[in-house]
């Protein structure tokens, strides 16, 4: 004969399997937090001639850059299909571009004059343009300046700079406009132009792994 | 030869339960011996389904369970009242029977012994030619068949069945009658709880009456009286059902 007591079912040990696991994911979680806290702050890697573009501008400043950046992808993407023509600024108003667009926002931010500015000559950038808007408020915003670089080679391919991400940087300049007669990134930052940097999920991580 | 004691003798003592304030088993003692059909009767919500479940170490419990098998602890089968497989899970019957008899994972399919063992015990229940049909396609009684069949593989030695019967045609109930017919005078222990009286009347060897605790017990045909039924089955055409 072989008796077998059946045991109650207790839950013990799955109240204390969970309550253990919830404790180590939280450890784990926490001591992750505190090594990379000290590289979460992505500004701190910024170059003398760099500002962020999420801590140094002012709401107004912010809104400007982040339509702009927008914006340039628009252009950027114009430029590929109807290379070499460029979108003039009267037809990005057209199309509603912001922030091109003089519309209520547009007052409120500065009342930026938008043009398109002629860029350098350096024979090895063959396609640099530059729209330019200058600030009629500075009160309300800056002045901004978005650069595009690139090349096209013979067949027609499209690539960047040697070391860029993206074909275009973004300027910024308060209070005073000090335009360069040939726009380069070195002359820009002789005229006390700052290039504003984004971080976006992409640039955090690459922060976070330096 | 078949052995006449394989099932276990399942004794209950002093079983009582309680779901947060609400005492559900109040003092069971209850005994079911091997080569003996207990049918376990009683009101809903008496705490029946509770008692088996406390039986298969499901349930918190008071008091003590001891399962006192002839010699090596044997198989237990298990028939539930109903179980729910949502209609998207692709789940045929027979996978469905694999995945409750086979160690291994279902994703290896289905092993060569258990598929000959489905086929033969699906042909016992009547229900080979849809082993390759979904699950959730089953009508009600179809699926209490497969759920049947499933606690058969392998061949247990304590059969514990809640309600099987519920949506059972009579072609499926005679069928289920036959083989625990069989399993009874193969010496399993068989437990099964059952709300059609006369049918208990019929084939028990013992009944049990919960209504959180035991209202009777004995032999059907000693215990089964209309006073005693009139007093927990009120709602219910007692005469007819005897």
């Amino acid at each position: 004969m072989a008796a077998v007591t059946v045991s109650p079912l207790r839950q013990r040990g799955e109240i204390l399997f969970l309550a253990v696991s919830t404790a180590v994911i939280l450890l784990v979680a926490a001591g992750m937090i505190a090594l990379k806290k000290g590289k979460t702050e992505g500004a701190k890697h910024l170059k003398g001639y760099q500002i962020s573009g999420i801590s140094d501008l002012t709401g107004n400043n912010q809104g400007i850059f982040t339509d702009l950046y927008t914006a340039a992808l628009d252009i950027e993407y114009y430029h590929q299909t109807n290379h070499p023509a460029w979108p003039a600024v009267t037809q990005l108003m057209g199309d509603k571009i912001a922030p091109f667009l003089k519309d209520e926002l547009w007052q409120s931010r500065g009342r930026l004059d938008w043009r398109e500015q002629p860029t350098g000559t350096d024979a090895a950038l063959v396609n640099t343009k530059a729209y330019v808007g200058k600030s009629t408020n500075s009160a309300d915003a800056g002045s901004f300046l978005v650069l595009f670089e690139h090349y096209h080679s013979s067949d027609g391919t499209y690539y960047l700079a040697g070391g860029k991400e993206r074909s275009y940087t973004i300027w910024f300049k308060n209070n005073t406009f000090d335009l360069p007669a040939t726009i380069t990134e070195g002359t820009l930052v002789q005229n006390g132009w700052k290039e504003v940097v984004s971080y976006t999920g992409k640039d955090q991580r690459k922060e976070l792994n330096r | 030869m078949n052995n006449p004691t394989r099932g276990p003798i399942v004794t209950c003592s002093n079983l009582s339960m309680n779901f947060g304030k609400n005492r559900v088993l109040d003092g069971i003692d209850f005994i079911a011996n091997p080569g003996e059909l207990h049918c376990i009767i009683g009101p809903n919500g008496g705490g029946k389904s509770t008692f088996i479940k406390a039986i298969l170490g499901q349930m918190h419990h008071d008091g003590k369970i001891v399962l006192d098998w002839p010699s090596a602890p044997g198989k237990i089968g298990y028939v539930p009242q109903n179980i729910e497989v949502d209609k998207t899970v692709p789940l045929t019957v027979e996978n469905f029977i694999a995945l409750c008899v086979q160690d291994q994972p279902a994703f290896f399919g289905v092993s060569k012994k258990i598929k000959t063992e489905i086929d033969r015990i699906l042909a016992r229940v009547n229900m080979q030619s849809k082993k390759k049909l979904l699950f959730s396609e089953l009508s009600g009684g179809e699926r209490q068949r497969v759920l049947f069949a499933q606690a058969l593989i392998p061949s247990p030695d304590l059969l514990i069945l809640d309600e099987p019967m519920n949506s059972i045609d009579r072609t499926g109930a005679a069928i289920f009658s036959e083989l625990i017919g069989e399993l009874k005078a193969q010496g399993v222990t068989v437990i099964w709880v059952h709300h059609d009286l006369a049918q208990v009347r019929e084939m028990a060897d013992q009944v049990t009456c919960i209504n959180r605790e035991i209202i009777f017990h004995g032999v059907p045909s000693e215990v089964m009286d209309e006073k005693h039924l009139l007093e927990i089955f009120t709602a219910q055409p007692v005469r007819e059902a005897l």
